[in-house]
């Protein structure tokens, strides 16, 4: 990720600020630890879906209103994040990090300010962990990046280098049970059975299918731009992206990570709460006869193949994102 | 998106092509292949799974014959079985993949071959085919693969609309990769979930919007190479017989929409994954005796198999709902096969 990228992303202020006169970057190389605040709501209400219609959902936000997925927060590993929530809603809300003994309860109708340690370099899904899955499925979740003190260009110490890195946070949407929330009201969340999960919209960071050409979600590179991407399944589906173009390498696995030969995969299971780091290497297409010129274009999409519908149809409406290799972008990605 | 998400031309005659981009063009830079196949599509098919008649769609080999499955296909009926043949080339060797279209258009994607985008087979980035069109390749990494028509696919594949394929290194089969292991007996199983209630729409089932349900998929049929629970104990496409001492190579697609687990028994001792994906894993990685491994929909294993004492061993396919809030994988079905070690 550019220096200049970073700074806009911080700007623009999707949650995340940075206090103690240390700078605007969170993670770019820098002499001292800092403290992180990131001030949160968690909010019900309608979003958009890719085919027109809207489903109402439970989320963390960084404004006033529903944000699917919540705001992604950056830090360095050796960071403190300070963190204050605001619960206007009529249940408590809970924000855990996965892996980690990080778990803060804010009370219906009140707030809570807490800090902890960052954890080790990595991916991880900050979500809601109540009701057995429910309140993660219906949107209360979003994604936290550490990078490693000193590196811009790696996921932990002695990874992998990459010019830059993209996040798909995964999720599956059942509008019926925020149907059921909107006519009971959300307090009804507790009783919904996490084994009636009927999934009809799928997403990666809450965008479907042609919604995902954007900086953030598209990815761009040129030939040999190694492009580290940070995937993570909030959903209630287990999914399976499949890269066309180019087989992916697995560097990360639920924190574990790989510093020597790596597999090479082209479909990544993703189980719900999954946090698996790929590196695609943004190669010519091995198998391209006469070798390929100029930008190819391929897309990724979940192999689970219920996925790749909206409402039922509309294929491939769904968990659908494109890759092209051999053109920068135009925009840097922001992990957003 | 910039390369054609427009709605492209839908010609008149044809209803419901939503989205799609019709053609049937020429091969850039066509040359000579080293090989070759012809595919046909048919969606007539009938084959009886487990005592199921099931409407099954696929490729057949050119001039109709119909397919041979993977060695299986013993149901197959009118118009070709599931899955269609496989396509089996050598590392090095450009191929040529010729499809003819049959009542409705369709592509084939080399999955796991990795083209340039004009061969690739997925219609929303390049084109579908209506009529023919010469897939153009060059095999650059021996292992396992499949291919299957990328066109509604969420419906076109549970149809029955894929097969193997296979890239032997350039001395061909009997070593699974250049500088891999030897294997004296192989094994090809495309495992696979069948939900009855999706095999009766049309090709273009809800392609330009509407609820044809195909977001709620609840299989009630497995098979192995198109073989149901009441033959794939036995019948010698499917069920493995070595001599002790001989290594087997188990090529396992992983076919369906749920996730799977094969389990495989004790009595069989260790097991290797050799390779995943088409990709020789940097180490071979032990799947220890009675372990099992657990896979989501269109990944490949290589398993090296090595059993040392005669006998008959079951190796037992769990299937699992897809939907799993909770984390916890729920069981929908199951499957068995054997390997028998004389």
């Amino acid at each position: 990720m550019k220096r200049r990228a970073f700074l806009q992303r911080t700007v623009r202020g999707s949650g995340v600020l940075f206090a103690g006169g240390l700078g605007l970057l969170s993670w770019a190389p820098r002499s001292v630890a800092a403290t992180i605040q990131v001030a949160l709501g968690v909010h019900a209400g309608y979003a958009p879906m890719v085919d027109g219609t809207s489903a109402y959902m439970v989320t963390f936000s960084g404004g006033s209103s529903v944000e699917f997925p919540g705001p992604t927060i950056v830090c360095r590993e050796d960071d403190l994040v300070s963190i204050s929530i605001q619960n206007p809603l009529s249940i408590n809300a809970v924000f855990h990090v996965g892996r980690t003994a990080i778990r803060h309860t804010v009370g219906a109708g009140s707030s809570v300010n807490f800090d902890f340690e960052a954890p080790p370099a990595g991916t991880y899904l900050y979500y809601d962990d109540q009701n057995s899955g429910v309140n993660r499925s219906m949107g209360l979740h979003g994604t936290l990046v550490v990078m490693p003190a000193g590196s811009d260009n790696r996921s932990f110490s002695d990874g992998p280098t990459f010019v830059r890195q993209y996040k798909w946070l995964l999720a599956s949407v059942d509008p019926a049970w925020g149907e059921h929330l909107a006519n009971s009201g959300v307090a009804a969340i507790g009783g919904i059975d996490p084994d009636s999960f009927s999934p009809r919209y799928f997403t990666i960071n809450g965008r479907s299918f042609d919604q995902t050409d954007e900086p953030n979600t598209h990815i761009k590179g040129l030939v040999g731009d190694a492009t580290l991407i940070r995937l993570l399944n909030a959903g209630g589906m287990v999914n399976s992206p499949h890269f066309h173009g180019n087989h992916v390498e697995i560097v990360s696995l639920n924190g574990s990570n790989s510093s020597g030969a790596r597999k090479k995969k082209d479909i990544v299971s993703m189980f719900p709460l999954d946090c698996r780091d790929v590196l695609l290497p943004m190669a010519t297409p091995p198998d391209a006869w006469p070798p390929a010129s100029g930008a190819q274009h391929f897309p990724m999409h979940c192999h689970a193949e219920m996925s790749q519908t909206a409402g039922g149809g509309f294929y491939p409406h769904g968990m659908h994102a494109s890759i092209t290799i051999g053109e920068a972008p135009t925009s840097e990605p922001q992990l957003d | 998106m910039s390369h054609g998400m427009d709605g492209g031309n839908c010609p008149a005659g044809i209803t419901g092509t939503c989205g799609l981009h019709l053609d049937s063009p020429a091969t850039p830079g066509r040359v000579t292949p080293d090989i070759e196949f012809f595919r046909n599509t048919f969606m007539d098919g009938n084959q009886v799974i487990n005592g199921v008649n099931v409407p099954i769609w696929g490729f057949n080999e050119g001039g109709g014959m119909g397919g041979g499955g993977m060695g299986g296909g013993m149901g197959g009926g009118m118009g070709g079985a599931l899955p269609s043949s496989p396509i089996r080339v050598k590392e090095g060797q450009i191929v040529h993949t010729h499809l003819t279209t049959m009542m409705a258009p369709h592509t084939i994607h080399h999955h796991g071959i990795e083209p340039d985008t004009f061969n690739d087979g997925v219609g929303h980035y390049s084109f579908d085919v209506d009529g023919s069109y010469t897939y153009q390749w060059r095999a650059s990494q021996a292992g396992t693969y499949f291919y299957h028509c990328h066109l509604n696919t969420v419906l076109h594949a549970e149809m029955g609309m894929y097969g193997a394929l296979i890239i032997d290194p350039p001395g061909g089969p009997g070593t699974a990769f250049t500088g891999g292991p030897s294997y004296d007996v192989e094994a090809i199983w495309a495992v696979d979930d069948i939900d009855m209630a999706w095999h009766c729409l049309p090709w273009d089932a809800a392609l330009c919007g509407g609820d044809a349900r195909l977001n709620d998929f609840n299989p009630d049929l497995f098979c192995i190479n198109g073989l149901g629970e009441d033959l794939t104990e036995t019948d010698s496409s499917v069920a493995i017989t070595a001599a002790a001492g001989e290594s087997i190579l188990l090529r396992y697609i992983m076919a369906g929409y749920v996730p799977q687990r094969v389990n495989f028994p004790a009595g069989l001792g260790d097991v290797y994954i050799i390779a995943e994906d088409g990709r020789p894993l940097p180490q071979a990685q032990l799947v220890p005796a009675g372990g099992s491994v657990l896979m989501t929909p269109a990944e490949r294993y290589e398993f090296l198999i090595q059993p040392g004492s005669p006998g008959t061993y079951p190796v037992d396919i769990r299937f699992y709902d897809y939907r799993a809030v909770s984390g916890a994988l729920r069981q929908i079905g199951g499957i068995r096969s054997t390997v028998t070690v004389n």
